[in-house]
């Protein structure tokens, strides 16, 4: 880590506060960002901490080191950031490419976020990484009715979070009283997403976040008006200022600062997570036997049964993040995928959503046609389409020799849903860093 | 006496902060390589019968019935050179994920090898035990990467996913086809040597890519020594099919040219 200067972009601030003595001076530009905390201890001047960013993470070295005497505090202090913004920029450094079209200098507290290991690697979010302020900016902001044209609607309106964020209706109703055609996703883990949408039209939360805001049957608002709304409060300027260093509102940081609190929204608390932790006492009988079935291929020759799901459903968020046309249609009205790709091979495809909390987030498909998890275990058992190659292939495993049918029996079915119920997260639903901030 | 104190404590604190502000970073040195190395390029072709895979097209197998693949991947791994004294190059954590939908022909640079003779290289389809039971490795075997390729962690990754459609005399029409190759003990290696048609010693040399070419030929998946007719056999992820399978594996991979440069 150098402190560095390109002189375009460095800021530096010396903020002396006469009677506290506490020195905060910033040193930043948009590769770098550097924070040291020095006090008064008696008549000399202490560093206390530096905190600097490092390959787009936060580092800190804490220091105890005494220098001037406080009364020759001006001189030094001129050389010192003379000397060190006149550092020059060295070859080997390690630089952080900002690749969001918006770069953003680095302002805020970072965000620790806390997932399970076996969650493995998140998407990355270039440009975009998270701070305690974006979040919270973030979280207002899911829940600002000012984002819809006539102020009744908010993000969390269809994304209830005691529905795991997602809404109760097939379709939800927008501003003007229309409904869409797609079941409003639930969100959770989304950090681990690649793809948004049920078609999959979104590359990323950023992306996916001003969708409805704008679309006509959902909160129907053009982007200018309503960054020109959230701009005229006293709430968001400050806000916005503290999350991204400016007031100026603009749709990206909208975006960014959405996709901030929507990427916090982690379920990982479920009784399948103390079991995935080694606690085999957290699932019953049942529920064990459900999760072997879902994870197993049937094999009907040799009497392995198995519900397959985790061909799709795959651990440990329970999506393996594909778009899949799963034989609920022979006759399509949503092209799905194909809409986007144009590839007919895409042909009502949708996006195979993550199970976490499956339980509480009825009614069920891309158009919300089941309304409980046995009308989705009897479609795959028993009624999947064959007209094929229009499904995916895989929705042709069967445990009767010769079969297309997934064919399990009643109790298999009971014991997989009650697999599915081990995937409820009851903290993740009443966690009060989700929900709405006005409201406590 | 205040004033020497204050001129030293201004060089120092002046120096120090320099020092550390402005020195070099040692993360991205590269430590001077103690062993010269050189890359092997292993181009692997997908075929059926010879010819490069075409997705989505028709293909007879041997029993005579058709078929059309529509996803094809598979992992390669294992990759290990032997030199005249029985000694291994093994390429650590090399897992490599061929997806036929990207290219029916693929490179995969493999750098930092040993320059010298190879007698023997080796490679496996498939993910050994030790990495087939986590979903949190980096690579071609992270599943936010290689998502459709993991299950789970007690049933593991998929080595080789076939997937498509099928018809017989018997079947009314084109019905799925999946072979999903996987379980423990179905990884499945490969040795070339000497004793192998188109061999010819592997020169690693620094600086250089030496090329290895193998056509993989995917219709053996369904002959010898096991005839599959895909009315008996057409969609499997784990037991006894998958046995039968990765043993048919046998022939499939074949040496096809090795380019010392």
């Amino acid at each position: 880590m150098k402190f560095v200067s390109n002189h375009r972009s460095t800021l530096i601030f010396i903020n002396v506060l006469q009677h506290s003595i506490l020195i905060i001076f910033f040193i930043t530009n948009l590769n770098y960002f550097a924070k040291f905390v020095i006090i008064r201890k008696g008549n000399q001047l202490v560093i206390l901490q530096i905190l600097y960013i490092k390959k787009n993470r936060l580092q800190m070295i804490n220091v105890n080191f005494s220098f001037f005497e406080i009364r020759f505090i001006k001189i030094p202090f001129i050389i010192l950031l003379f000397l060190i913004s006149s550092c020059k920029k060295h070859k080997n450094e390690d630089t952080v490419t900002p690749t969001s079209n918006t770069p953003v200098t680095y302002k805020g507290t970072p965000y620790n976020l806390q997932a399970p290991y076996y969650f493995g690697s998140q998407v990355a979010a270039p440009g975009n990484p998270l701070t305690v302020e974006g979040v919270y900016l973030g979280r207002m902001l899911f829940y600002e009715k000012k984002l819809s044209g006539n102020n009744t609607m908010s993000c969390g309106s269809c994304h209830k979070q005691k529905f795991a964020f997602a809404d109760s209706s097939a379709f939800s109703t927008g501003i003007d009283g229309l409904q869409g055609t797609r079941n409003a996703m639930a969100l959770s883990n989304l950090a681990w997403q690649k793809k948004f949408f049920w078609d999959g039209r979104a590359n990323s939360i950023e992306e996916q976040a001003l969708g409805p805001i704008q679309n006509p049957v959902e909160m129907h608002q053009t982007l200018t008006s309503a960054i020109q709304k959230l701009q005229n409060t006293p709430t968001y300027p400050p806000l916005f200022k503290a999350a991204f260093g400016t007031e100026v509102i603009d749709a990206t940081l909208i975006s960014m600062a959405i996709a901030q609190f929507e990427r916090t929204l982690i379920s990982s608390r479920s009784r399948y997570d103390q079991f995935r932790s080694g606690d085999q006492s957290a699932l019953t009988a049942q529920e064990q036997n459900g999760y072997l079935l879902f994870t197993t291929h049937p094999v009907p020759s040799s009497n392995i049964y198995g519900a397959n799901c985790s061909d799709c459903h795959s651990e440990d968020l329970q999506t393996n993040n594909t778009f899949q046309n799963n034989g609920i249609d022979s006759v399509f009205t949503d092209l799905g995928l194909e809409a986007i790709t144009k590839k007919s091979s895409d042909s009502a495809k949708f996006k195979v959503p993550s199970l976490r909390n499956i339980a509480l987030t009825p009614p069920y498909m891309h158009d919300g046609r089941f309304n409980n998890l046995q009308q989705v275990l009897q479609q795959y058992n028993a009624h999947v389409s064959t007209k094929a190659p229009l499904f995916s292939p895989i929705m042709g495993a069967s445990n009767t020799q010769g079969g297309f049918q997934l064919d399990l029996t009643q109790q298999q079915i009971d014991d997989v849903i009650a697999f599915l119920n081990t995937l409820t997260d009851t903290q993740f639903i009443t966690d009060t860093t989700f929900s709405d901030p006005n409201k406590h | 006496m205040t004033k020497v104190k204050y001129v030293f404590s201004a060089l120092f604190i002046a120096v120090s902060l320099i020092i550390y502000s402005c020195h070099k970073n040692k993360d991205n040195n590269v430590e001077p390589a103690s062993v010269k190395t050189g890359t092997l390029k292993l181009e692997l072709e997908s075929d059926m019968n010879g010819n490069k895979i075409v997705l989505n097209s028709a293909y007879l197998n041997e029993n005579q019935d058709t078929f059309k693949v529509s996803t094809l991947k598979y992992y390669i791994s294992n990759v290990r050179l032997k030199d005249a004294t029985g000694k291994y190059y093994n390429v650590p954590e090399g897992y490599y994920l061929i997806d036929v939908s990207v290219s029916n022909d693929t490179s995969i640079l493999i750098p930092n090898i040993p320059v010298g003779n190879y007698v023997q290289a080796e490679l496996a389809i498939g993910v050994d035990s030790a990495h087939n039971h986590t979903g949190t490795q980096p690579g071609a075997l992270d599943p936010t990467v290689a998502s459709d390729m993991f299950w789970s962690w007690l049933t593991g990754y998929k080595f080789l996913a076939l997937e498509g459609t099928y018809k017989t005399a018997n079947s009314n029409g084109f019905k799925p086809l999946v072979f999903h190759v996987a379980t423990d003990g179905n990884v499945k290696s490969f040795v070339f040597n000497a004793a192998s048609p188109n061999w010819t010693d592997i020169n690693i040399r620094e600086g250089k890519d030496t090329k290895v070419k193998v056509s993989v030929n995917i219709e053996e998946m369904f002959k010898t020594p096991t005839l599959i007719s895909f009315d008996q056999t057409n969609n499997i992820g784990g037991g006894p099919d998958c046995v039968v399978i990765a043993n048919n594996y046998a022939d499939m991979i074949k040496l096809t040219q090795i380019v010392n440069e």
